[in-house]
């Protein structure tokens, strides 16, 4: 089936925050002044009451789905009972873009609970292309694809992530999330520059743009060394800022999301990074009306 | 080569079994690739410990985190999540933590965790969703889980072995907690859908 949508133009005006169970009262409560709203939908097929307070939200507040469950890269297919009752989900809260990760998850009736790497193959490409086509066909809506964030790659892959991702883009037209900082952590873990990397992205597939906190520690694989860790359990660090600024700068103004899971900090500090991110999508809106000038 | 099958189901041992040496060959990633593949493992056993001790809160009041967080970690590497909506792992977590070997002199603890996990799932019942159960125990529970919602604590208790027949209701985080006889559980038995009793 042919996919058609506008994605979400006006979420591009005001960053939005991923929303996690915890908050949802005070969401609820206090509106807080947030662009758009992020959630997990795993989190609220099982909580009916979530969906309901959700719902209520929804009324307000741009939604946006970022699917986590879904392992659209799994070589014996995907979850198709899991993928109905998404699209009950999708259907009640009409999201403004449903999304999820390069990534696989489940294998051999196992669910891992992660997200975890692909090797950059033909095969991998038919396989996620397969499974891209069938998710878009029952939202029956565009299907977002986020970039991994990663420790390790395969020995066995023929091609680079950035390959991957426009051979994925031109086979299948699917719109990409440009995850800022996973690209920095990945760029620093695998050895690659985060810069030349966002320069190289496929820049017209761009629909969203996610940031979030890691965490550093000791590089077991490599004595003295730091490797970053996607815990999304501390604020945006400095060096993912910067980059997110050459990211707005090569992109566009994209939607952006600030994400954060674990060690969840109060509402107001989540609202503040929001906050932050706007502060520097104006400073390059000016930078670039200053050079336009 | 090795197929996208094949490594991925190399890649699930090695997660759940915290091993990745029989994967280091087809890693990248620093010296040891593997060291950087238990990442995963970890985030594998941290998140379902995590989520285990989240949904049986009261069982961990009960029998304290170290017996309830040993146990999980075996649970999840024997009976890994098979559905992606982890809020919905751990239905049979109840009876495997009363059937460890620790739990022995606490023949209770199985119902207990079960009649927790239903009140869990209750509390977040709506009207549209399924807001009802009802529980065959062999112990006084009902009291024992009323403390714990109540937060109190006498300074003496005796369980007692005995059938308790319960009718469980939830709705938007109100839970009530009705006894029945046996008679009244067998006819609303004979009423409710399958699944809407244990």
């Amino acid at each position: 089936m042919a996919i058609t949508s506008d994605i979400a133009p006006s979420t591009a005006e005001r960053t939005g925050i991923g929303l996690r169970l915890p908050h949802i009262a005070e969401v609820v409560a206090t509106r807080p002044p947030v662009g758009w709203l992020e959630i997990h939908p795993e989190n609220f097929l099982a909580n009916p009451h979530g969906l309901e307070l959700l719902t209520d939200l929804a009324r307000d507040y741009p939604i946006s789905v970022h699917t986590v469950g879904i392992s659209i890269g799994s070589a014996d297919g995907i979850d198709r009972v899991h993928l109905r009752r998404l699209r009950a989900l999708v259907d009640r809260l009409n999201p403004v873009l449903v999304s999820g990760h390069l990534a696989w998850s489940a294998t051999g009736g196992t669910y891992l609970n992660d997200l975890l790497p692909l090797p950059y193959t033909t095969e991998t490409l038919r396989v996620v292309a397969a499974h891209l086509g069938e998710v878009q066909d029952v939202f029956g809506r565009p299907y977002v694809v986020e970039n991994p964030s990663s420790y390790v790659s395969l020995a066995t892959s023929t091609m680079t992530e950035l390959e991957f991702l426009h051979a994925l883009v031109n086979d299948t037209g699917c719109r990409l999330l440009c995850d800022v900082s996973n690209v920095h952590l990945s760029g620093h873990n695998m050895g690659y520059d985060a810069y030349r990397f966002i320069d190289e992205f496929p820049a017209a597939a761009v629909a969203e743009l996610h940031l979030g906190g890691f965490t550093p520690e000791d590089d077991e694989a490599i004595p003295g060394g730091t490797l970053l860790v996607d815990t999304h359990a501390h604020a945006v660090a400095d060096p993912a800022w910067g980059l997110y600024a050459h990211a707005l700068r090569r992109f566009g103004p994209q939607p952006t999301i600030v994400e954060w899971d674990n060690d969840l900090p109060a509402l107001a500090i989540l609202i503040d990074e929001a906050a932050k991110a706007d502060h520097v999508r104006q400073t390059v809106r000016e930078d670039r009306h200053a050079h336009a000038g | 080569m090795l197929t996208l099958a094949d490594i991925q189901a190399g890649l699930r041992d090695a997660v759940i079994n915290d091993n990745g040496t029989a994967m280091a060959s087809v890693l990248v990633g620093g010296r040891r690739p593997e060291h950087r593949l238990a990442i995963h493992s970890r985030h594998y056993t941290a998140s379902l410990t995590r989520a285990l001790i989240e949904r049986f809160p009261a069982t961990v009041w009960l029998v304290g985190s170290e017996l309830v967080t040993h146990t999980a970690a075996s649970f999840i590497r024997e009976h890994p999540p098979t559905k992606p909506c982890i809020a919905e792992y751990g239905d049979g977590f109840p009876r495997y933590l009363g059937a460890h070997h620790a739990a022995a002199a606490l023949p209770y603890l199985a119902q207990f965790a079960e009649l927790e996990w239903h009140l869990g799932r209750l509390a977040l019942a709506t009207e549209e969703s399924a807001n009802m159960h009802y529980i065959h125990l062999g112990w006084s529970l009902d009291e024992l889980i009323g403390f714990y919602l109540t937060d109190t604590a006498p300074d003496e208790y005796a369980l007692r072995q005995e059938d308790v027949w319960l009718e469980l209701r939830g709705l938007r985080g109100d839970l009530q907690i009705n006894r029945l006889t046996g008679e009244e559980f067998a006819r609303q038995l004979s009423a409710e859908p399958t699944g809407a009793h244990s």
